[in-house]
């Protein structure tokens, strides 16, 4: 018996690894779903801990989680309650209800894909229009990606399978920086199912000379002169799962502080 | 019977022989009984043989001072396990970075088998099995690293089913060894599996299950059922843990959703929600203590005291914490207290042995 159970774990470990192994092998089969060129604003360099020496990209995006909320004060936008019943949620029960908050606060998140817009600002630097932003920015989700695909067919839209979610939001009023009576429903792109990319073996030497996290290097005053210190080509396979392609680190602009403007885009 | 079953009852019979030889001295000494020259040799040499048996079959604690010693051992080798656990994930990471993909595979593969491999070894040679506890626990460790790592370098979706696998491998160790840490890590696993597929059931991703707390309700009835298969009765000394972390799990979802009721899957108005399972917490506290009482399970019992006073004083904080004084209130509590204090003593006393002069 023991001898049975010892050799079924042996098995259990190494059918875990294969079907592991093939499933990353299916998803690079064939050609990339997309293609796409990022900076440090999007693929922030992260390391999982002090003495860790593997290296991993984080996707980010806007509008970005922050302080423990989303900055939204433009109403749903694009993410509406009809987007949200799109995506599965059930919204019968007015925003007025008194019990609404507590309702729709308690509503989990819900798998979908998400569509990412790369905004390239027009060979701006990274000091110019709020430096750190990302310029990935959530325009789109749905249930399905082939709908979304014929729907954003260029190749700056990313199409990538995300958790979303139902924020019941208060009313905000802008000019006198407070809540306002009411409430609305709207949506928001939480987490990215691959959120975090890992940097290959191959690709590590050109990141690993970067000594600062993208974290810490966004509070340094080069951040602001300087721009984003890499890109990153990364590539999406039928799976939907990532992979980094190549990095490459992106020259310092020449001209002074005073003229961010000319400091390398992607 | 399994062979740790086995171990099991001898430490038990071992412990009964001590306690055995201490009531027989004690008798001797207020002159209840008193054994010939003759019986007491016949007597204390069986006792010994037994004992000299039962060490050597199965290396039980005969004696108080090796019983402490080994409970130290038994601690040493959890928190052993743990910080090899540790080391091994923390050597990986400062590694990682220094090898090739096809390297990085190997060593994740290769460490939980040479760790399987150090289990079976360490068992042959120790039937204490201190040491196979401790590698059995670094095993689990570095077969959660395997799954863990190789989907962060391969980018991959994460899956419910490392939650399976690693559960799987938790029980494949605990039932092959009669280990109780692997077991419970086994079982948490499976825990969270079975929440993941219920929450999937349910229309949301997996990776909420944590959200919903009725997510746990089928993982923890179906812990609770185990010990009464057919099959189980081999392995009757895992049987507390099933009952206790079932119990727990139920007990703390119920907790939860007796108090944010907005949580839960029934379609209800919150505080109709919140009154459900508070009627049930008290219900289902009520029939732990009785059946633990009754069927003798000691953590049964405990578990259904400790929530149900759990549930009372929640209750108490709602119902007078806003409106009665805090001095009045604490001493409402306290009066409480006493009056369980009683309740309890009381049931105490009944399930004391009867003793008729």
């Amino acid at each position: 018996m023991r001898r049975i159970a010892i050799l079924l774990a042996a098995a259990l470990v190494l059918a875990a690894d294969i079907f592991v192994v093939v499933k990353a092998a299916r998803n690079r089969s064939g050609p990339p779903i997309a293609t796409i060129e990022l900076t440090e604003r999007e693929l922030r360099l992260v390391r999982p801990q002090r003495e860790s020496t593997a290296l991993f990209l984080e996707l980010a995006w806007e509008p970005a989680w922050g302080r423990g909320r989303f900055n939204f004060e433009d109403g749903p936008g694009w993410f509406n309650q009809a987007k949200l019943e799109e995506i599965g949620y059930d919204c019968r029960l007015a925003p007025s209800d008194p019990s609404a908050a507590a309702h729709y606060r308690a509503m989990t998140a819900k798998e979908a894909f998400a569509v990412l817009e790369h905004r390239e600002a027009g060979g701006a630097g990274a000091g110019d229009d709020g430096s750190a932003r990302s310029r990935l920015v959530a325009v789109d989700a749905g249930r399905d990606f082939a709908p979304l695909r014929k729907k954003y067919p260029d190749a700056r839209f990313l199409i990538v399978p995300a958790l979303v979610r139902l924020l019941y939001t208060v009313e905000w009023d802008a000019n006198a920086r407070r809540d306002a009576p009411g409430a609305y429903l709207r949506g928001a792109v939480v987490e990215m199912l691959v959120g975090q990319v890992s940097v290959p073996p191959s690709q590590r030497s050109v990141l690993q000379a970067l000594r600062q996290t993208t974290s810490d290097y966004l509070t340094t005053p080069e951040a602001r002169t300087r721009g984003p210190r890499y890109s990153v080509v990364l590539l999406y396979g039928r799976n939907y799962e990532p992979w980094v392609e190549s990095c490459r680190l992106l020259t310092p602009p020449e001209t002074p502080a005073s003229s961010p403007s000319s400091a390398p885009g992607k | 019977m399994s062979e740790s079953s086995a171990k099991h009852d001898a430490q038990r019979r071992a412990d009964r022989i001590r306690a055995f030889r201490e009531e027989l001295a004690e008798l001797e000494r207020q002159g209840v009984l008193t054994l010939d020259a003759a019986q007491r040799v016949t007597v204390e040499s069986h006792l010994r043989q037994t004992l000299a048996d039962l060490a050597q079959r199965f290396d039980v604690d005969t004696t108080a001072s090796q019983k402490q010693i080994s409970w130290g051992m038994r601690i040493a080798s959890t928190f052993g396990g743990l910080a090899l656990c540790a080391a091994v994930v923390l050597f990986f990471q400062r590694i990682w970075g220094l090898l090739g993909i096809p390297a990085q595979v190997a060593v994740l593969v290769a460490t939980p088998l040479v760790m399987l491999a150090a289990t079976e070894y360490a068992a042959r040679r120790e039937r204490t099995l201190y040491y196979g506890s401790l590698l059995s626990l670094v095993a689990f460790g570095a077969f959660v690293l395997n799954l863990t790592v190789l989907g962060s370098i391969f980018n991959l979706t994460p899956g419910r089913g490392a939650l399976l696998a690693w559960g799987l491998f938790g029980l494949l160790l605990a039932y092959a060894y009669g280990l109780q840490l692997p077991l419970a890590a086994g079982l948490i696993c499976m825990l969270g599996y079975l929440a993941a597929c219920f929450s999937s059931w349910m229309g949301a991703p997996w990776l909420s299950f944590p959200e919903r707390p009725e997510n746990f309700f089928l993982g923890g009835l179906i812990l609770i059922a185990v010990p009464g298969l057919r099959l189980q009765r081999r392995y009757a000394e895992f049987d507390w843990l099933y009952r206790t972390l079932g119990l727990l799990t139920l007990f703390l979802a119920i907790l939860i959703l007796s108090e944010w009721g907005a949580v839960s899957y029934l379609p209800m108005r919150q505080s109709t929600v919140e009154a459900i399972y508070q009627v049930t917490g008290f219900a289902g506290a009520g029939i732990a203590l009785w059946i633990g009482i009754r069927s003798r399970f000691a953590g049964v019992a405990n578990l259904g005291a400790v929530f149900l006073t759990l549930f009372l004083y929640l209750r108490f904080y709602h119902w007078w914490w806003d409106w009665m004084p805090g001095y009045l209130f604490f001493l409402v509590i306290g009066l409480v207290s006493i009056g369980l204090l009683a309740l309890f003593r009381k049931l105490r006393g009944r399930t004391a042995e009867v003793v008729r002069p």
